[in-house]
């Protein structure tokens, strides 16, 4: 495999976007000349400091072994990034399983309890929020194609429609339970042990402790988009690197997922 | 089991090769926008049937159409389609750890409510 090298070869500093004939590294200082396929360091060195010759430090990384080994670490890995995300998403998907196995156990041995309770939540607000969610997995999806085509202005007004609806999501969430607190139904709430069954109560617990801790993640994911659009905007996140905003994409996605589950096991039931 | 999008483009790297061009398959908008309309109508199908009384097969309708809906997601918006093998496969062990989990448990808990 050959890799275009992109570095200096001495210190690993990224020069990606470097097009001069010789330029001095950011890293160490030295002044690098362009070769075909990377840059290599000025012999007899007048940059900054030792030069490569009188070092053997830096004679040993200007071995072509090792400069491989640099050009390899230092480049930006586009699958195991995405790999990456994807095994932090699997543990995503364990915690809300068990979560889901907890509920699906309760449901079963309290299958009255649970469809009476579920009878109080608003099935529109749900469904509204279910709207919300897929329409914004919609627009960050496009998003990602938008960058790739490399329309920048599209990319960021379909991100902002993203962080809008997600926010719409919670202040819909706000407004359901603020409702629900209002009629005393919350966890260890004492009104509920007095006058509500044992079915009952774990519904509305299942209910808080799954949709809030899915509410949560609905928070992080804008806080990872948010953080893609001033990446956008300053051009860090563009038309070729743009795995973070991929990978974001990817955890609202999961946060779509589960409300996919969840809408339907709790709206849905009575 | 090889997909191929409509729109791979002149792209078709080996993932597993270095560089920094193995970027994604480029998608056209409109594959997107019909995948959302499907799982509109998926999500209206879920909220009608709910009303109809089918006894325990409810939760499985609604589990049926949920899973539908979550490929969706995963094959389009969260490219699965278009990535390599590895993702695919990384994927399904996954789910399959979390069937066990869930099996396991389930029969377990048959096992201690009927003796």
């Amino acid at each position: 495999m050959e890799y275009k090298l992109l570095a200096c070869p001495a210190c690993g500093a990224n020069l990606d976007g470097v097009a001069s004939e010789t330029v001095e590294c950011g890293g160490c200082g030295r002044v690098l000349v362009r070769e075909a396929g990377g840059y290599r360091a000025k012999s007899g060195g007048n940059g900054g400091g030792a030069g490569p010759a009188s070092n053997p430090g830096v004679q040993a990384a200007l071995d072509p072994k090792r400069v491989d080994i640099h050009a390899l670490l230092h480049h930006e890995d586009y699958v195991g990034a995405k790999v990456g995300m994807w095994l932090f998403l699997f543990t995503e998907l364990l915690l809300f399983g068990g979560m889901f196995l907890v509920y699906s156990l309760y449901r079963a041995k309290f299958s009255k309890e649970f469809h009476a309770a579920a009878l109080e939540l608003n099935t529109g607000i749900g469904a509204l929020n279910t709207l919300l969610l897929l329409t914004s997995s919609l627009t960050v999806a496009l998003a990602i194609a938008a960058i790739q085509k490399g329309k920048r202005g599209l990319c960021l007004l379909l991100l902002w429609a993203t962080i809008a609806q997600g926010l719409g999501f919670m202040v819909n969430k706000y407004f359901e339970w603020s409702y629900k607190f209002g009629h005393k139904i919350y966890p260890g709430s004492l009104e509920m042990e007095q006058s509500r069954t044992e079915g009952e109560i774990i519904f509305y617990n299942l209910y808080f402790v799954m949709t809030g801790l899915h509410g949560l993640h609905v928070l992080i994911g804008l806080v990872c988009l948010g953080f893609c659009v001033v990446w956008i905007m300053k051009n860090w996140v563009r038309k070729d690197d743009f795995v973070v905003l991929e990978n974001s994409g990817l955890y609202w996605h999961l946060v779509d997922l589960i409300w996919i589950y969840l809408f339907p096991l709790f709206y849905l039931i009575s | 089991m090889s997909h191929e999008p409509e729109h791979a483009g002149a792209h078709h790297h080996d993932p597993f090769a270095g560089g920094h061009h193995e970027q994604p398959h480029e998608v056209g908008y409109g594959v997107f926008v019909l995948v959302w309309l499907a799982l509109l109508c998926f999500t209206a199908i879920t909220v009608s049937a709910a009303g109809v009384h089918l006894g325990k097969w409810n939760v499985v309708v609604a589990l049926a159409i949920a899973t539908v809906k979550v490929f969706l997601v995963l094959s389009f918006f969260m490219h699965l389609r278009y990535e390599s093998k590895l993702f695919r496969l990384m994927f399904g062990l996954s789910v399959m750890i979390l069937a066990i989990i869930l099996g396991l448990t389930f029969v377990d808990w048959e096992l201690w409510t009927k003796h």
